[in-house]
């Protein structure tokens, strides 16, 4: 059976979901999201020693 | 014995070279459609001038050089090197004829600082250039950061057996798929989803920003394509100051990180595998050199009094630091105050950073955070060699999307390459002392050009002299091409004008 085609279970017409696109979009999004999230808890990391070194050096 | 040039070499180096001048005649289509939108008619006009040109140019050479043949490894580094030349010189004719350089010299300048993600500009009036202009200048960076051949392998190559060897010599040397074209394309997926998700964040910012939706979506990409590409150039002189927006900071700055990432690994992460971004010596390397940049500048700066609250030190200083060390080259302040108020610890701190650049086989440049982990790996290797007994047998790994042993062909080549990029650090900077520059604007400039990032202390202009303008040109393509493919095309023109000379001679 290929993926998309309309079929007949028990008199109920159902679709087919396509698996293999919708895993591709789910690595992708989880991909994508993950590299936002490094890259904002890298700023949170440079945040905080940048913090560090202003209040110590300032006062 | 040498290899010299053959007719072959020339037949098939001008072949792929039309290919990618083709392929490059076609994204000219886009500022067309964007100057017809606007009605910018003299800007429509000087794209029309520049397909025409490229594709006449691109269609002769494959008529009239046709090969079946795939290129070999030497070959293969003649085109890498010889199509970015002719790349530079057919995308500049609608900044040419745009009016908006002082000569030739200064467009080529432009060129070469997009194609190579570099962001130093020559331009005069940037505020004043046409909207089909301004996304031409951001588009070359976004297809200079990707790669040229990479972009022609993508769309216009196909079933080549050595086109592996022409995206090597343009120093993309990870093959993320068995298929050299599906790698490209892949390249290419990951770039224009970044596109589509990255525009759409900036231009919200900036219609939140003030911005008109058809201004949004026109800066948003363009400041998009200038951060992931780690390339620079802004559509405003005041480059991101322009915005005054802490989002629209963030966002880049997001991006200029996400951009300074290996293909490789961006593949490996969107495949399902998240957890790569916590194991890789790249990604290891890059967080403990920007976090001893970052304490470099913020100790400067916060020593010095410069900024009176956290928030301007981050604005400011932080930004830039990312800025420096992905090679992006996007500023939020001004080349004076850099000149004047920076401390010099503050000043070393990016001068570092931009050195070191972003990942390999990415669209930033410098050292690469993959050579300095293989060297220091390497260093703490023989160190420990040197300490144990003879008689002990050790390995070292390291993991970059499999675990891989560390050889010493691996350390020496890592260990050359950084010698290289320090020689055209060291020579850029002599270049700018003789023509008159202080030491500290000449070195910061000439780091700036060989690692391809951008950031500028006021040397760069319209009126510094043409010897240092060519300097620049030439330490760009060298260090976004990672010096081998150029070396092989001095190497094999010398050849052949040793031989000329000596044909004639007898």
């Amino acid at each position: 059976m290929q993926d998309g085609l309309i079929f007949n279970n028990n008199g109920n017409q159902s679709e087919k979901k396509p698996a293999i696109k919708n895993g591709v979009i789910k690595n992708v999004v989880v991909g994508f999201s993950s590299e936002v999230l490094f890259a904002l808890c890298l700023f949170a990391w440079l945040v905080i020693l940048t913090a560090i070194f202003f209040f110590v050096l300032s006062s | 014995m040498l290899r010299k040039l053959t007719k072959f070499d020339f037949k098939i180096t001008m072949y792929y070279t039309g290919k990618i001048i083709l392929g490059l005649a076609f994204t000219m289509v886009i500022p067309l459609i964007i100057a017809l939108i606007y009605k910018e008619f003299d800007s429509a006009m000087d794209f029309i001038i520049g397909i025409l040109s490229s594709v006449i140019f691109g269609l002769a050479c494959m008529k009239f050089m046709k090969t079946d043949k795939p290129p070999n490894l030497f070959q293969s580094m003649i085109i890498a090197a010889f199509s970015w030349i002719f790349a530079c010189a057919f995308c500049s004719i609608p900044y040419y004829l745009s009016g908006h350089f002082e000569s030739y010299l200064d467009v080529y300048f432009d060129l070469m600082s997009a194609f190579t993600t570099t962001g130093l500009a020559l331009i005069k009036n940037v505020d004043h250039v046409s909207n089909a202009l301004n996304m031409w200048r951001h588009m070359l960076t976004y297809i200079g950061g990707q790669g040229i051949v990479v972009l022609a392998l993508a769309f216009l190559i196909r079933n080549t057996g050595g086109a592996y060897k022409i995206m090597v010599g343009e120093a993309k040397d990870e093959s993320l798929e068995p298929s050299i074209t599906k790698t490209a394309q892949n390249i290419w997926i990951i770039s224009l989803v970044s596109l589509f998700v990255g525009t759409t964040m900036a231009a919200i910012a900036a219609y939140y920003d003030g911005l008109s939706w058809d201004r949004s979506i026109l800066h948003g990409s363009w400041m998009f394509m200038s951060a992931w590409s780690t390339g620079g150039f802004a559509p405003c002189t005041q480059n991101l100051s322009f915005y005054h927006s802490y989002a629209f900071e963030i966002i880049m700055c997001l991006y200029m990180v996400m951009g300074s990432f290996n293909f490789a690994l961006h593949y490996v992460v969107w495949k399902g595998n998240p957890k790569e971004l916590l194991r890789n010596i790249e990604i290891k390397t890059f967080v403990v050199t920007l976090s001893i940049t970052t304490i470099f500048v913020a100790w400067g700066l916060s020593a010095a009094g410069i900024f009176t609250n956290l928030n301007s030190v981050l604005r400011r200083g932080i930004l830039l630091v990312i800025s420096a060390h992905t090679g992006t080259g996007q500023m939020a302040v001004y080349a004076n105050q850099l000149v004047h108020s920076w401390q010099p610890l503050a000043y070393m701190g990016i001068c570092i950073a931009m050195m070191l650049g972003g990942s390999a086989a990415s669209t930033a440049g410098g050292f690469k955070a993959l050579r300095i982990g293989i060297f220091f790996k390497g260093l703490i290797h023989e160190t420990k060699r040197l300490i144990l007994p003879e008689s002990a047998v050790f390995k070292m790994t390291f993991h970059h999307i499999k675990d891989q042993i560390i050889e010493s062909g691996m350390v020496k080549m890592a260990g050359l390459i950084i010698l290289c990029y320090c020689f055209i650090y060291l020579f850029g900077a002599v270049v700018g002392v003789a023509c008159g520059y202080p030491l500290g604007q000449a070195t910061f400039e000439s780091i700036s050009a060989g690692a391809n990032v951008g950031l500028t202390m006021g040397v760069v202009s319209p009126s510094m002299p043409a010897i240092l303008k060519i300097t620049y040109i030439i330490t760009m393509w060298l260090g976004r091409l990672e010096f081998l493919s150029i070396f092989v095309l001095v190497g094999s023109v010398g050849l052949a004008i040793g031989q000329a000379f000596k044909g004639g001679r007898k």
